[in-house]
């Protein structure tokens, strides 16, 4: 098996999986369009490993494959750190609806009790 | 300091006031400090249960205080801030906040409400620098040079807000503090309000442990926390640094 169809192989399988998920309501469109372009970038750099080469060699990288690494890295932190700030949002509303549904609880405990505040 | 945030408008008697009580497993000294609220000051009296295992609750009800219940364990600062967002949806022109364990003498409210409402000042800190370990003081004076404030007493839970900074302490910014401290004082700043420090007597906890300084490990957590707090929340324009006064306005 060469390269590029290791690479068309995995693209294919990530795709699918993320199909799946999304079918399983497990993941939002709107989530899986990263994970799409992920697989497609997969899909690219395999059926067309010379792009690798040409990069490097514009950014004067000498081992090509360094190139795919580093962006790889660099692709996943910034989606960790996405997802922290998307994560910290949630908590913020998570808290403050939950401030307000106590608060709701109250007054209806209020008004089942005839009393005003 | 004096933004479009800050009200001067100090009408003293017809003042709206709630006392505010976050409260979290203090069945043994709640109701003590209700009572002692309500018969010390008449002001009614919100406790915060903070998801409570024992009977907190109950024990603040039968002194004769509201009391909501939060489904989620919120924190000090959670809980105290839903009294606030209570307090403003019901109308309350100024809420004091004050601990569910005997720490804050109620006698003292009315020196906390004056500044307040003789317009000299937004918020009022019950100041008391006798309190704290050498470590703590030292802790203090680090994160007041970090955030550049001038508050003398920046963790303590006794103090008294009017409407316009209860809106900016209800806002989504400030819901994920952690402590009525440091990150609350800075939020103010930073709008403009005008705080006082106001010298007051504080007593040993008769009940529960400090929810800051109960391990080295929830020290290390806190200071780290807050440090990154002071250095990313300070105000780009710098005030003047001028000598705080206790008992007079910044």
């Amino acid at each position: 098996m060469d390269y590029q169809t290791t690479s068309a192989i995995i693209a294919f399988l990530s795709v699918g999986v993320i199909l799946w998920l999304i079918r399983k309501d497990h993941l939002h469109p709107r989530k899986a369009l990263w994970w799409i372009a992920v697989s497609i970038a997969i899909a690219l750099l395999g059926l067309f490993p010379k792009t690798t080469d040409w990069v490097a060699g514009k950014l004067g990288v000498d081992y090509p494959p360094t190139i795919l690494f580093v962006v790889a890295f660099l692709a996943l932190l910034i989606k960790l750190l996405r997802l922290d700030i998307a994560r910290t949002r949630e908590q913020q509303t998570v808290l403050i609806l939950s401030q307000r549904v106590s608060i709701l609880e109250k007054r209806l405990e209020d008004i089942k009790n005839n009393k005003t505040p | 300091m004096s933004t479009s945030h800050t009200s001067n408008i100090g009408n003293s008697a017809q003042d709206r006031i709630l006392v505010v009580i976050p409260a979290f497993n203090e069945a043994g000294s709640v109701g003590k400090v209700v009572r002692d609220v309500i018969r010390l000051t008449g002001h009614p009296v919100v406790v915060i249960d903070d998801k409570s295992i024992d009977n907190t609750a109950d024990e603040a009800r039968a002194a004769g205080a509201d009391v909501i219940q939060l489904h989620i364990r919120h924190g000090a600062w959670g809980a105290v801030q839903t009294g606030m967002r209570y307090a403003l949806q019901s109308g309350y022109d100024i809420v004091v906040t004050m601990d569910a364990d005997e720490q804050h003498d109620p006698a003292s409210i009315s020196e906390l409400l004056a500044p307040l409402q003789s317009g000299n000042a937004d918020a009022a800190i019950g100041l008391y620098l006798e309190r704290g370990s050498r470590l703590r003081i030292f802790a203090w004076g680090l994160l007041r040079q970090l955030s550049g404030l001038k508050i003398e007493d920046i963790t303590s839970g006794f103090r008294a807000y009017k409407r316009p900074t209860l809106e900016i302490l209800t806002s989504r910014a400030a819901t994920l503090l952690t402590y009525q401290d440091i990150g609350v004082l800075i939020l103010m700043k930073n709008a403009g309000q005008r705080i006082i420090e106001v010298n007051v007597p504080m007593y040993d906890r008769k009940s529960g442990i400090s929810r800051i300084y109960y391990s080295w490990h929830a020290v290390l957590t806190y200071m780290s926390q807050t440090c990154l707090l002071c250095i990313s929340k300070v105000s780009l324009s710098w005030p003047s640094r001028k000598k705080p006064v206790a008992n007079g306005v910044e």
